[in-house]
């Protein structure tokens, strides 16, 4: 069967300008937002209790006591997954355009610009094109795995979601066991490429399934062992407890308190680089050497599925680094009490605490994206490491180093008094400010040197 | 030819001796071997056993071509055995017919020549570096590298009218003189130029991992490079100073002074793919001072040598050697009195270089192949023409 | 909490069901036009020479046996991490903060666990596990 639809977007955004920014400021914010509103207002309902309330106050009905309790409590869970897998759907969209245009801008091109405003509407156009696409599997592929592994990867991006806190009260499930969990459930993706792998019965696709368990299992370890800092510093597992250890400003969070912490969170950075098979760890799909590694055999939507969950993987990567690290969701200057203030005893909150809810989201939301902002931008600027290297940086060094960022932690814990972590963390925020000032300046003379005193945006 | 790949490959499988190892093809569709090339490979898990090229797949007769066209005729066809630096194609042709004829191209010619060959190798050579860069896995450089090429294919544009296959020279000198204006043009790019290699560097050649990629990386020894007949900058890698610009000069090359530069072995071995790798990226900047040289000195003149339109040369054989972007570009033509070649031989650098990869490929790693083939500059159709 | 676990089900199902409905969409609208030549795996253009599926080199085993070591041991930690203050203070805490000096057997006893562990590394590292020599 054969459907043409007659149009493609780029005439389409020819023909009708207006209707291109209409459509590209809807799919650039409208969705975001509606999905962010969503959350909003479905996540914080989403306790037993507080829906056991609500039945009570608004139909006189007794849920607690009523044999559904539990499934309508599902209901509102599932319109919960529900939101979370399509906000994953519509960043791992976004962000592939985001990519290409910081890519084309990097590399002195334009990158996509064609359908829509900026070219955003690509992503669109690109999932349209993926549908429509054949979808082959080899003959001499393992077919029932080879139609499975996509959908590991799917469940294995998915997973972390559930506990990931975008805000104040805007998390799937705040599991006491997080960031463990979060370890567990991250490991799934590998069961992905290497299914995948195995099924597809070519070498190329071999050869990156083997490199990608490898990768991803070794750097499991620091991973693990760097995200255990945060949680020592916590005293919690729980995502959200961590973050309610932290505060607002950048010499509370957990990266500025220690000089383990610091150390730590370029080690777990490093480390979900490897992860998320992000440059310069891209082995596992090394164009230049396996042509596309472990998905080199497949094609329409279940590439689209394994891309998908690549560029998706960048906001748990930076999510996670995020929450552990950098304050998560947390405002500057406003504390807990304040969150209790405003949200009150009644059973809906006032106004404001929606306010302080949407400007935490905000928080995680922009730290995240400077995070992302920083993979894509090492993506396009680093060369790749090679299959032993990857390992002996990994083994010789990020291992040993979690190891001893752990210990210093301990001890930093045991002997260091609180005005003490203030200090430290003072100094290490004027610190990361001198580097970081330092580099804008740097950057902004090599750009002068090539474009002169000017700054050119033009292209965006 | 098609047989003995059979049989190559059938030797591979009977080498095999455990059944952890495996026969991949390369090629001739896969990204980095730079053209349709297939080296097909055995390996135990990611580390080669052995890598042996199967060359052929772009072959398309140039050589019998020569002897079925006039002399002037084949100069177009001259292009396409390098396409990536075309000038030197038809340069080796148009110097190995001239001798044939006993004539010479006049200065003016000769300089030109000079010139837009050396324009001609920096563009080449900003592919060479820009696709090693990418090979090894960053993109960037290459886009930055392209960007560079097309000022130079402007210039070359302005000059002689086409940006790819140029078919600038003719049997006697040159098909066009520079417009005017051009010189100033050129010296503008070459200014940007010298102050874009240092970007260049910063932006790839010393990266860590870049360095670490390459160092130490396919190391040939000055001995193998010579025994194994490498040429250009593959051979100069490896620490042998021969250029044929300067150690057997043609044209005007006499008339210039610049520097041959050698792998040193900064990073590891003399001879490791970074060596190579920085051996071209000097190259431009010695390029940039001869161009800036010949345009200080370009003589006034005619550009072409009185040459009949269809040159019968007497009975005889001539050969045409040139330093090309990938080394010796040698062109070997016999005549037998007639206005068509009796014979036409062209040996080319990236042959040459096919031949050492066996030996460099044992018990190397998969992405260690890349950068060797990356490395030695390989353009495809100019190994098989 | 169970209802925790509610959720990460249902997310696995909505997620399914995502990627089964592009399944779908992709059934519906895409094209299709099988033919034999476009099932042979890929290899670079080649006809595929042998069996992929052979056995792999072992190097990969005594990683993944480095791996499952290192990642139990992970996951020991990870509950002492949690309560590491109350453990390895003697006596107990004051505003979090240990004034009667440290425990051996808290503190001691899982720094002794990771000294055993990284021996296991170094042992692990001399043997060449590491680094693909």
């Amino acid at each position: 069967m054969r459907i043409t639809l007659g149009l493609d977007s780029t005439s389409l955004s020819r023909r009708y300008p207006r209707l291109a920014i209409l459509a590209t400021l809807f799919m650039a914010f409208g969705l975001p937002l509606g999905l962010y509103v969503a959350a909003l207002a479905v996540f914080p309902l989403n306790t037993p209790e507080r829906l056991d309330a609500m039945a009570e106050q608004w139909l006189g009905y007794d849920l607690a006591g009523s044999p559904y309790r539990y499934i309508v409590y599902t209901a509102f869970l599932l319109l919960v997954a529900f939101i979370a897998v399509n906000y994953t759907a519509v960043f791992g969209g976004v962000s592939t355009w985001v990519e290409r245009r910081v890519a084309g801008r990097m590399q002195s091109r334009i990158g996509p610009n064609r359908p829509g405003a900026a070219g955003f509407l690509s992503w669109v156009a690109d999932a349209v094109k993926m549908i429509l696409k054949e979808d082959t599997i080899p003959a001499e592929a393992d077919h029932l795995l080879f139609r499975a592994a996509p959908y590991f990867s799917m469940v294995g991006l998915l997973l972390p979601f559930v506990v990931l806190p975008f805000g104040e009260a805007t998390v799937v499930t705040d599991m006491n066991v997080g960031v463990f969990y979060v370890a567990a459930a991250s490991a799934f993706v590998v069961v992905g490429i290497l299914v995948s792998g195995w099924a597809s019965n070519s070498k190329w696709a071999l050869f990156g399934g083997i490199r990608g368990a490898a990768q991803v299992m070794s750097y499991e370890i620091p991973a693990g062992i760097a995200m255990m800092v945060p949680v020592l510093m916590a005293g919690t597992l729980s995502m959200q407890g961590i973050v309610r250890a932290q505060g607002g400003w950048p010499w509370q969070w957990f990266v500025f308190q220690n000089p383990a912490a610091f150390v730590a969170f370029f080690i777990a950075v490093t480390a979900s680089l490897a992860e998320g098979n992000r440059t310069p760890f891209d082995l596992p799909e090394a164009e230049s050497e396996l042509v596309a590694g472990y998905h080199a055999e497949y094609s329409g939507f279940r590439l689209a599925i394994f891309l998908m969950v690549e560029w998706a993987n960048m906001w748990i990567m930076a999510g996670l680094a995020v929450t552990l690290f950098l304050g998560g969701w947390q405002v500057p200057g406003y504390g807990a009490e304040d969150y209790a203030r405003l949200l009150g005893t009644g059973l809906l909150p006032a106004p404001g605490w929606f306010g302080l809810q949407l400007l935490s989201m905000l928080m995680f939301v922009v730290k995240t994206w400077a995070l992302v902002f920083v993979f894509i931008w090492l993506r396009w600027t680093l060369p790749r490491v090679r299959v032993d290297q990857m390992m002996s940086l990994c083994w010789k060094y990020l291992v040993p180093g979690a190891f001893l960022c752990f210990v210093v932690t301990l001890v930093w814990q045991l002997l260091v008094p609180p005005a003490g972590v203030a200090f430290t963390g003072y100094a290490l925020t004027a610190l990361a400010l001198f580097v970081l000032a330092k580099f804008a300046v740097a950057t902004r003379r090599n750009i002068s040197k090539v474009a002169g005193h000017r700054v050119d945006l033009g292209n965006w | 030819m098609a047989i003995d790949m059979k049989i190559e490959r059938q030797i591979l499988r009977r080498t095999e001796t455990s059944d952890e190892e495996i026969v991949v093809n390369f090629g001739p569709q896969h990204p980095s071997t730079h053209g349709v090339i297939n080296f097909v490979t055995q390996t135990t898990g990611e580390i080669i056993r052995r890598s042996v090229p199967e060359v052929g797949y772009l072959h398309r007769g140039l050589e019998k071509i020569g002897e079925m066209v006039t002399y002037p005729g084949y100069m177009p066809f001259t292009d396409r055995i390098d396409y990536v630096a075309a000038m030197f194609a038809n340069e080796g042709y148009a110097l190995a017919v001239e001798r044939l004829l006993g004539i010479e191209a006049p200065p003016r010619a000769q300089y030109l020549r000079a010139i837009a060959g050396e324009l001609c190798r920096i563009s080449s050579h900003f592919i060479a570096v820009g696709t090693m860069a990418t090979d090894i896995g960053a993109a960037t450089p290459l886009t930055h590298g392209l960007r560079e090429r097309e000022s130079v294919n402007d210039l070359i544009e302005e000059l002689c009218g086409a940006r790819l296959t140029f078919n600038y020279h003719r049997i006697g000198g040159v098909s066009f003189d520079a417009p005017a204006g051009w010189s100033d043009k050129v010296l503008r790019f070459l200014d940007h130029l010298d102050s874009y290699i240092q970007e260049w560097d910063r932006l790839i050649s010393f990266n860590q991992i870049y360095v670490d990629r390459l160092a130490n990386v396919g190391v040939i020894t000055r001995e193998q490079a010579v025994d194994y007949g490498l040429v250009g900058p593959n051979l100069r890698g490896s620490g042998v100073q021969w250029d044929i610009r300067r150690d057997l000069s043609y044209g005007a090359y006499p008339d210039f002074a610049f520097d041959i530069p050698v792998g040193t072995g900064r990073f590891g071995t003399v001879g490791d793919c970074w060596d190579r790798y920085y051996v071209r990226v000097q190259e431009m900047l010695e390029s940039s001072k001869i161009i800036r040289q010949a345009l200080a000195k370009l003589p006034e003149g005619e550009i072409m040598a009185k040459v009949a339109r269809k040159p019968k040369p007497d009975a005889g054989e001539a050969v045409g050697r040139v330093e090309s972007a990938r080394g010796e570009m040698l062109y070997y033509v016999v005549s037998d009195g007639s206005e068509k070649a009796y014979r036409l031989r062209v040996r080319t650098g990236s042959f040459l270089a096919m031949g050492i990869i066996e030996e460099l490929s044992r018990g190397i790693m998969v992405a260690d192949l890349i950068a060797i083939i990356a490395s030695l500059d390989i353009v495809a159709p100019e190994i098989d023409r | 909490m169970p209802s925790d676990y509610i959720a990460v089900t249902l997310v696995i199902l909505v997620g399914t069901v995502v990627a089964l409905q592009f399944w779908a969409l992709a059934k519906f609208v895409g094209e299709r036009r099988p033919s034999a030549a476009k099932d042979i795996a890929y290899e670079a253009g080649s006809d595929p020479v042998g069996d992929p599926r052979g056995r792999f080199p072992v190097r990969f085993y005594p990683l993944a046996i480095l791996f499952v070591v290192f990642d139990i041991e992970a996951a020991f930690l990870y509950p002492w991490a949690v309560d590491f203050r109350e453990l390895s203070c003697a006596g107990p805490l004051r505003a979090g903060i240990c004034a009667t000096g440290i425990s051996l057997l808290g503190f001691g006893a899982a720094l002794a666990f990771l000294v055993v562990l990284l021996v296991a590394l170094v042992y692990a590292w001399r043997k060449g596990v590491i680094g693909w020599e």
